[in-house]
């Protein structure tokens, strides 16, 4: 009878693990392609936050805007969804190439960062808008 | 002609054996990816369509109350008791050449859908003019108020999954909205600043 060859056992459970740990791996894109979603999520939630402490700012008038920095809780309510989120409002003055400035310059940048906790990793979005004396 | 048939190549139980049980290792990992691509994509899309919603419905209400002239619900100061309807005068196309209409737009909710509403106001006799919606016609006992009117087309709903909607706040306005897929909810929130109100 005529040798034929053929693979071992050896070689053919080989395959077949690294074919698993193959769809093992494409497995772990859901899990991150989840991630990403919360990230998106968390990126809206944060936009509109930071809008909001924004609005809220330009509602005050120019003279009453502090220059500095302030930074604290989005919220002290426990029971709010974003009471571990925090936000940083920033307010320099600027002159007319938005350059910040140390002296008065009848024109303020405020700048509005949030950040938030995600898994292994803290995040942040910022907004910023100028507001004029006049 | 024995011969012959004796000297045929076969598997043996061994090798047949070995073969269905990687071919059944195989398929089911592959219908384990399957499986798992199908609900990671029902997740991610319910999700996203969520996600989407709220933002609809957070553009829509923020773009028009910055342009808003006159809030007419009377808003709480704080968030105890908010209100989950709003209605204001439109600050779009209001100025000569714009076609300079006085009319009023009013956010609600209503089965998980947000509605805008579009609105005037006018007195029964002159329906062509329309008024602002406190005008008063007349004095003393004598005195009426405009109806307010609108076309049910007018009357549109411009986001889904909304399950709850909180307005509240003076001069910077609070909007809290919650959104649903079901399983999961989503809280959201946001500040206006209604620049052009008088």
């Amino acid at each position: 009878m005529k040798k034929h060859s053929s693979f071992t056992l050896i070689e053919v459970l080989l395959a077949v693990f690294i074919l698993e740990v193959g769809l093992l791996g494409i497995a772990g894109f859901y899990a991150s392609s989840l991630k990403i979603i919360k990230t998106a999520r968390n990126e809206t939630i944060a936009s509109n936050l930071a809008s909001g402490i924004l609005d809220e700012q330009l509602a005050i008038s120019y003279d009453n805007l502090e220059i500095g920095q302030t930074e604290k809780n989005y919220t002290e309510d426990i029971s709010s969804p974003f009471h571990d989120w925090t936000q940083k409002v920033e307010i320099r003055y600027v002159d007319a190439n938005l350059n910040q400035q140390e002296t008065e310059t009848h024109m303020k940048k405020i700048v509005v960062t949030i950040s938030w906790p995600e898994v292994n990793s803290q995040k942040s979005f910022q907004t910023a808008s100028i507001k004029a004396e006049h | 002609m024995k011969k012959k048939f004796q000297s045929q190549k076969s598997f043996t139980l061994i090798e047949i054996l070995t073969v269905v049980f990687l071919s059944v290792i195989i398929v089911a990992a592959g219908y384990y990816l399957y499986s798992m691509s199908y609900q990671s994509f029902k997740k991610s899309s319910a999700s996203a369509e969520v996600t989407q919603n709220a933002r609809i419905a957070l553009e829509r209400m923020t773009r028009d109350i910055r342009q808003a002239v006159e809030i007419v619900t009377v808003l709480p100061e704080t968030p105890d008791s908010p209100v989950s309807e709003l209605k204001f005068q439109d600050g779009h196309n209001l100025w000569p050449g714009g076609g300079g209409k006085i009319q009023y737009i009013t956010y609600s909710l209503s089965d998980n859908n947000l509605h805008r509403k579009i609105s005037h106001y006018a007195f029964y006799d002159v329906q062509d003019d329309w008024v602002l919606w406190s005008t008063i016609r007349g004095s003393g006992s004598h005195h009426e108020h405009p109806t307010e009117f609108f076309n049910p087309s007018d009357d549109v709903i411009k986001a889904e999954k909304i399950t709850a909607l909180h307005f509240w706040g003076e001069n910077v306005i609070n909007i809290n909205l919650t959104a649903s897929d079901g399983p999961n909810t989503y809280h959201f929130e946001t500040k206006v600043l209604g620049r052009n109100v008088q």
